[in-house]
């Protein structure tokens, strides 16, 4: 699926946010938004997965305008990974994969077989299939961001938002999150807050700084000292390491001359 | 020794006439069945309720229900009473012990009504709500009458001396004993008549009649029993409207006497109730206080009190009146 | 990997849900026919169903014979009507307090929340002291507590939507707000009333008592409550994502917001009916989700059948007690039932394991 924003402007409390950004994912593309915090990279998120409402422009799916879908249909069309879940209910892991199901259920509909073994097959993918039973507010954050993504896997939508899914995760989960996204061969947009994993794992980079996009292209193109320079005011060096994984170093203002050579 | 023997015997035999004599002169002025009576329902319409008969198995609930039921002699008439706000009075403990009275609740429940099968209730409005026995029309429908004392009528109406008046003599008429009821009446109507003769001429006293609930006062306005048997003295309430009053609202009316309306529930509660006048500073500058005309009244004999209507009545002009009870 | 499951909701398999509403089905007619025997007066077992059996035989050949007698009226109209009062309230206020945790997502919440217990305390206080709504018949009183309920509800809904989408917060704030007035306009009316016995009669009333159950009144009350039970038994799934929020639940497809009214103004109709036959009775809706929820998880399709279920066994055996209690007098249910659940509920808080589902 491609998802595309066309112009997106967004005004909150009156507040633009959002200054006309146009960007899109392709077919299995995985997409990564970058930027400080402030800049704009969630609200965008946001509009695109219909909690927020653009005040201009348009977000569309495979060419057709979100708000011109039932939200029923978006959510088959989009499942979100978010940053935080905190839930003041107790429900089993099962019962959150579940509700994975509910945008392909009318009213009446009952959960049937087929819905338990997506279910299970989604706790497999996230290697979470032991804890079915158990309480999902007794699971450590990792744990917990695991499920929601097995959730957005039993959506079985063609397209996943990820809105900084691994911020406060130890980086062994914030790794293997991204792994298994990563796998997942879908269309993936991400916010992202670490340029290394940025890096990593994302097929494109659109930066945004104060509402308007300020580059995009692959991580090699994208990801410049004069770009971290200009997107988030810090001196950075980049470099390949030598498994060729691109590296982002930062440093602190004017220490660089005097260190680096 | 047999002279004696004989003397008894005659006497007992003379006795024997005589009682007979009396019960007969009774059976003579006893009503003709069937008898009509209005009451009212539980939202305060009127019915008209028909006695084919005296009844025998009468379920009697509250104070003056109970009073009434002895003065008239119809204690044997109650198979269950129940509801005592105060001890009756001690000329009434004989009746009250054929009553069959329950202590262990205060009002019957709807079950226990029914199965004891009673062709009368004679009681308060409130008992008929639909939580409690439910209205009264399902019960007149099934065989069962009721009454209730007409100060107890729902609906806003003025609560009277008239109506218990009324009470007492539809009572009697129920079970055939109207001359006791009206003689009761009549002790009550002659009171009142006793003291307006003695005191014709005589500038009206100004009275309130007041209870204090919580932090607040109560006032008893002409619409409420304390009121009418007031004015039904000769007596002027100081504030005839308002049912509540502030202390300031007090001091301002300022009559010449205050009766403090008391529950009979503890032993000192007459005093106290007279001490929160007397004894409160904003009250000093009061007539009634610096003349030592504060008095105490039970409520039970001034709230639907029927057959104790007459001790009200006397409280109340023995405080408004006080050279005529010397 | 080890066996993982938690003590917490350990009935929490569907097929131990499906048998536990089968069994408690059983119990609940079990119960019934156990209660019916407790009265306030002494009527032989045999005789209770006796006049029961008699009862529905007529019935079913549908001669039109009535019975008669007091055995018979004490039993079929006043123990039986009482006793499927106690059922269909007891499941009604059960599934309510379900309802309305979710509709605020808080635990907390019992279906008088939002407005609806001041709405009908203001509704029943203006019907007893001033009278207002007498055309309505017999129970005038029941009439305008269900009125003022229902309409402190809409109101509630309508506050909640001003300036911007009514939320849970909002909803809750707009309850609070409104239960303020209505309070306010209660205490008004008591004070300009001021009518000792009808002071007297609002306490009564609003302590919740089964006494006033007809098979009228029964039978309104349970065709309300089975078709708002069976409407919410369609809508565990929303009710489900309402736990999860406004966010999540949109990005799995459903927009919360027209639900949530329409799930506020249905419990409202359930409750306003609940109040009408009986009063406030407290607790129920509160403390029973809460025991449903330790044994049986949070998932909607399970806790809510069972918790209707658990509150109509419950309240048929605590309107028994309260007739058997104090000999020869009857405890208002209302009493009781706060009386069985702040106890309840106060263990419930202080265990451990039962944090009502927060997180560590």
């Amino acid at each position: 699926m491609r998802v595309e924003a066309c112009d997106v402007q967004c005004v909150l409390n009156a507040n633009r946010i959002l200054k006309g950004v146009s960007m899109y994912a392709s077919q299995r593309e995985m997409v990564g938004l970058i930027g400080p915090n402030g800049s704009g990279k969630s609200t965008l998120l946001k509009c695109i997965y219909r909690i927020l409402r653009p005040t201009g422009g348009a977000v569309k799916l495979d060419g057709r305008d979100l708000l011109a879908c039932t939200t029923k249909e978006s959510a088959r069309a989009l499942a979100v990974v978010a940053q935080h879940n905190y839930y003041n209910f107790d429900f089993s892991v099962q019962d959150v994969v579940l509700m994975g199901r509910a945008p392909h259920k009318r009213a009446l509909d009952r959960d049937n077989a087929e819905d338990y073994r997506i279910v299970a097959q989604a706790l497999e993918t996230v290697g979470m299939t032991s804890f079915a039973q158990r309480s999902f507010s007794t699971l450590s954050g990792g744990e917990q961001q695991r499920v929601i993504l097995a959730r957005a896997l039993a959506q079985q939508t063609p397209c996943l938002i990820l809105d900084e899914p691994t911020n406060h995760l130890d980086i062994k989960y914030q790794l293997q999150l991204m792994d298994l996204v990563k796998g997942l061969e879908r269309t993936v947009i991400t916010a992202v807050h670490d340029l290394n994993i940025a890096a990593m794992y994302c097929d494109r980079l659109y930066a945004l700084k104060d509402g308007k996009i300020v580059g995009q292209g692959t991580p090699r193109e994208l990801l410049t000292p004069q770009l971290i320079r200009k997107v988030y005011e810090v001196d950075a060096e980049v470099y390949e390491d030598s498994h060729g994984i691109l590296r982002v170093l930062y440093y602190p203002d004017g220490a660089r001359k005097e260190t680096v050579q | 020794m047999k002279k004696v023997k004989k003397l008894l015997c005659m006497m007992m035999a003379v006795a024997m006439v005589f009682t007979l004599a009396i019960r007969v002169s009774a059976a003579g002025n006893q009503t003709e069945y069937p008898v009509t009576v209005t009451t009212y329902d539980y939202e305060g319409n009127e019915i008209e309720t028909t006695y084919e008969k005296a009844p025998e198995k009468v379920i009697c609930v509250y104070q003056g229900c109970i009073e009434t039921m002895i003065a008239l002699g119809l204690e044997d008439r109650v198979i269950a009473s129940y509801g005592l706000d105060n001890p009756v009075k001690e000329e009434w403990e004989e009746g009250l012990s054929k009553m069959n009275y329950n202590e262990d609740a205060f009002s019957p429940d709807k079950e226990t009504v029914l199965m004891m099968e009673p062709d009368l209730i004679f009681t308060w409005g409130s008992l008929f709500s639909d939580k409690k026995l439910g209205n009264q029309t399902e019960w007149i429908a099934n065989g069962t009458n009721t009454y209730i004392s007409t100060n107890t009528r729902r609906g806003g109406y003025p609560r009277t001396l008239e109506n218990e008046y009324t009470d007492l003599l539809n009572i009697g008429r129920i079970f055939g004993v109207e001359d006791k009821a009206q003689a009761l009446v009549d002790e009550m109507k002659n009171e009142i008549a006793g003291v307006l003769e003695q005191t014709a001429g005589q500038e009206a006293p100004r009275v309130a009649v007041i209870e204090f609930l919580g932090d607040q006062i109560s006032n008893y306005s002409a619409k409420q029993l304390g009121g009418s048997m007031v004015e039904a003295l000769g007596g002027t309430l100081a504030n005839p409207d308002a049912s509540e009053i502030g202390k300031e609202d007090l001091v301002e009316l300022d009559p010449d006497v205050i009766f403090v309306v008391y529950m009979a529930r503890t032993e000192n509660v007459e005093a106290e109730m007279i001490a929160k006048v007397m004894e409160d500073p904003a009250f000093a500058d009061l007539s009634a206080v610096k003349n030592g005309r504060v008095y105490s009244i039970m409520l039970g004999d001034m709230y639907a009190s029927t057959v104790r209507s007459i001790d009200g009545i006397r409280t109340f002009a023995a405080g408004m009146y006080p050279e005529l009870y010397k | 990997m080890k066996e993982q499951k938690t003590t917490r909701g350990f009935l929490r398999g569907t097929p131990a849900a499906a048998l536990s509403i089968l069994v408690l089905l059983v119990l609940l007619v079990l119960s019934l026919l156990g209660a019916v025997t407790f009265g306030s007066t002494d009527i032989p077992i045999g005789d209770v169903y006796g006049v029961i059996s008699q009862k529905l035989y007529h019935l079913l050949i549908g001669d039109g014979s009535w019975g008669s007698g007091s055995l018979f009226r004490a039993i079929w109209y006043i123990r039986l009507p009482r006793l499927i009062l106690a059922m269909a309230i007891g499941a009604g206020l059960a599934t309510c307090g379900v309802v309305m945790q979710a509709i605020v997502k808080n635990p907390l919440a019992d279906p008088y929340v939002l407005g609806i217990s001041s709405g009908a305390s203001l509704g029943a206080t203006a019907a007893i002291l001033l009278g207002v709504g007498t055309v309505f018949g017999s129970n005038f009183v029941g009439v305008m507590a269900f009125l003022g309920a229902f309409v402190i509800s809409l109101a509630v809904v309508g506050l909640a939507n001003i300036g911007g989408r009514a939320n849970s917060v909002k909803l809750l704030l707009a309850g609070t707000a409104l239960s303020s007035v209505c309070s306010a306009f209660s205490s008004f009316i008591v004070y300009i009333a001021h009518d000792r016995e009808g002071m007297q009669t609002v306490t009564y009333w609003m302590m919740g008592a089964l006494g006033g159950a007809t098979w009228e009144t029964d039978l309104v009350v349970l065709l309300v409550v089975l078709a708002g039970i069976g409407f919410f038994l369609t809508q565990y799934r929303t009710l489900n994502l309402m736990l999860f929020g406004d966010e999540t639940s949109i990005t799995l497809g459903t927009d919360l917001h027209k639900w949530r009214q329409l799930y506020l103004l249905v419990s409202a109709a359930i409750v306003g009916f609940a109040v009408y036959a009986a009063g406030m009775i407290g607790f129920v809706g509160l403390v029973i989700p809460h025991v449903v929820r330790m044994f049986f998880g949070t998932d909607h399709k399970r806790l809510l059948p069972i918790s209707a279920l658990t509150g109509a066994i419950f309240l048929i055996w605590a309107d028994v007690a309260c007739r058997t209690i104090i000999p020869g007098q009857e405890l208002p249910i209302g009493i009781l039932t706060s009386m069985i659940g702040a106890p309840c509920f106060i263990y419930l808080m202080a265990r451990k394991r039962y944090g009502f589902g927060g997180g560590d």
